[in-house]
């Protein structure tokens, strides 16, 4: 330590080995893999399985709903129940309520447990948009956005559509639909007709009587008159021509004073 | 400093192999093959290259302390000092970062993509035919699990359409033995965290605040971290993700908004829904 640099310049002067200089060149990549990695595992979706190093709370030796348990033949960790199991929502002692039958016929009346009001309809416009709105379409015309898919489909060759058939979706305003009674309706949601498969599984007894009573709405108001709009009679006559464009960019009350002379 | 502590460590070794180089005691000479060989060579080699590398050192000084030898730090030596600072300084926190910034579940659990045996494309059922995802999860409302559907519901359309599909084959197998399909979990909460689902969609928390865009992914892959944080993030600031309850499924709601109006919105249903969500440890760990 005595034969200490006496000048800064003999100080700098003073050259490592090579030898230092490859490991530090080295060592310096070698600290950047780790945040390459990182970046990487930030920015592409990956198919490997997440790493926990801590594995805080992860795993409960336990079932969850939906796991595999592989003690069983099925794999599954949840049961089925014994064949015949009935479960007490699913007694139908009250065929009215449970099956939309009365004395073997279908029932023609809402059943006691279902109060037919504002918020029903609302729940079954709720339910149907979400169980029926697919096929049957938003006005129950039987043109929703699975029959348009259905129909380009079919529009493809064979190999292309794996065999696509399709019978396009009820309107539910046909005459034949809209003047069955309730209860038939019902029975065609919980148990399916065709090629429409059952809901049961998927809507409760009280949301299909409340997507019966939406129906219902629908049919009537797409087979009512227009006088059957409250105060119709008061609201202004609308005509529009649209060949003639001075005509229909008129107001309501020009256009019908001209068309009355 | 360096060199008071250094030094007899590298004696010890540097007379090693010089015994090994240059005594002429070393006596046997072992038949070649032998094990023995192999360890006089092995010496011989590592003990020249010490020597080699430590010529520079060496002053030949006879007589002294160490014998032919008398071991000298080279000037270079020095050079070490704030090396080994710098390495100090630099590495703890590199570690720390790198396992901080590795290890968040952000690194390790965001972007999962598994490959489902299905090619199951949310982008195009409740993307492009807008079917609302409790058509298929319909149990989300009223219990803890968003369910996967069963094969049936799947069945509903697809005896009709893509029949002959190769890519639902696992599907029409499922169809016929009652065998499940087997779906893998994207999104997994850890085994002690008791997440309902019920209690958060009814409230108005739709279904994009914890699994994204949905409707627009041909293969769902997971897109929030799912921590701990990032649920208590959550409870205390739930305006900017709270909404109509009967809009959670409506992905695409409030994409057109300003933060401000979001937020807005987002306080109006909090107040509505009177929601204060709890902070507590058991609320989760339970």
């Amino acid at each position: 330590m005595s034969s200490g640099p006496k000048r800064q310049s003999d100080f700098l002067l003073w050259k490592l080995p090579r030898g230092f200089y490859y490991v530090a060149i080295l060592v310096t990549c070698a600290a950047l893999i780790p945040p390459a990695l990182i970046i990487r595992a930030r920015s592409v979706p990956r198919e490997a399985r997440r790493i926990h190093i801590i594995q805080n709370m992860d795993n409960q030796p336990k079932y969850k709903a939906q796991q595999q348990n592989i003690l069983f033949r099925d794999g599954r960790a949840m049961r089925q129940p014994v064949p015949g199991t009935v479960a007490r929502s699913q007694m139908v002692g009250d065929t009215h309520f449970f099956l939309g039958t009365v004395d073997g016929g279908y029932a023609t009346a809402f059943p006691d447990q279902v109060t037919v009001d504002m918020d029903l309809l609302e729940r079954g416009r709720d339910r149907y948009m979400i169980y029926c709105l697919p096929c049957h379409g938003v006005t129950a015309a039987g043109d929703g956005l699975v029959h348009d898919r259905a129909m380009m489909l079919l529009n493809l060759s064979p190999t292309l559509n794996n065999g696509t058939t399709w019978v396009q979706p009820k309107n539910l305003h046909e005459e034949a639909i809209a003047e069955q009674p309730v209860g038939q309706l019902f029975y065609t949601i919980s148990n399916g007709k065709n090629n429409m498969a059952s809901y049961a599984a998927q809507i409760t007894v009280e949301d299909r009587w409340a997507v019966v009573a939406y129906v219902k709405a629908l049919q009537e108001a797409g087979n009512a008159d227009a006088s059957a709009v409250p105060g119709a009679d008061s609201l202004p006559e609308r005509k529009m021509v649209l060949d003639d464009e001075e005509a229909a960019t008129t107001t309501d009350s020009d256009a019908t004073e001209g068309a009355a002379p | 400093m360096i060199g008071a502590c250094l030094q007899p460590l590298t004696w010890t070794l540097l007379r090693i192999g010089l015994n090994y180089c240059q005594s002429p005691d070393l006596g046997v000479s072992p038949a070649r093959g032998s094990r023995l060989d192999f360890l006089a060579w092995a010496a011989e080699t590592v003990s020249s290259y010490f020597v080699k590398f430590f010529t520079g050192c060496l002053a030949a000084r006879p007589g002294e302390f160490m014998g032919r030898y008398h071991f000298v730090f080279p000037r270079w030596s020095n050079l070490l000092l704030p090396a080994i600072i710098v390495v100090a300084l630099t590495a703890p926190p590199y570690v720390v970062f790198m396992v901080a910034w590795g290890f968040s579940p952000k690194t390790t659990d965001v972007g999962y993509m598994p490959t489902q045996p299905v090619p199951f494309s949310h982008a195009v059922h409740a993307g492009d035919l807008g079917i609302d995802c409790r058509y298929c999860h319909n149990t989300v409302e009223y219990t803890a699990k968003a369910s996967i559907p069963p094969t049936q519901t799947c069945m509903n359309c697809h005896l009709q359409v893509h029949p002959d599909s190769p890519k639902l084959e696992p599907l029409f197998e499922s169809y016929e033995t009652g065998m499940p399909v087997e779906w893998i979990r994207v999104h997994d909460l850890p085994d002690y965290a008791y997440f309902n689902h019920a209690a958060h969609v009814n409230r108005g928390v739709s279904c994009v605040e914890c699994h994204g865009r949905i409707d627009t992914m041909e293969v769902v892959h997971q897109v929030e971290p799912l921590s701990m944080k990032w649920c208590l993030d959550c409870h205390r600031e739930p305006d900017p993700h709270l909404r109509d309850p009967s809009l959670v499924t409506q992905l695409e709601w409030g994409w057109a908004m300003t933060d401000a109006e979001r937020l807005a919105e987002g306080t109006k249903w909090a107040e509505i829904n009177q929601l204060q969500p709890s902070q507590d440890c058991s609320t989760c760990h339970r």
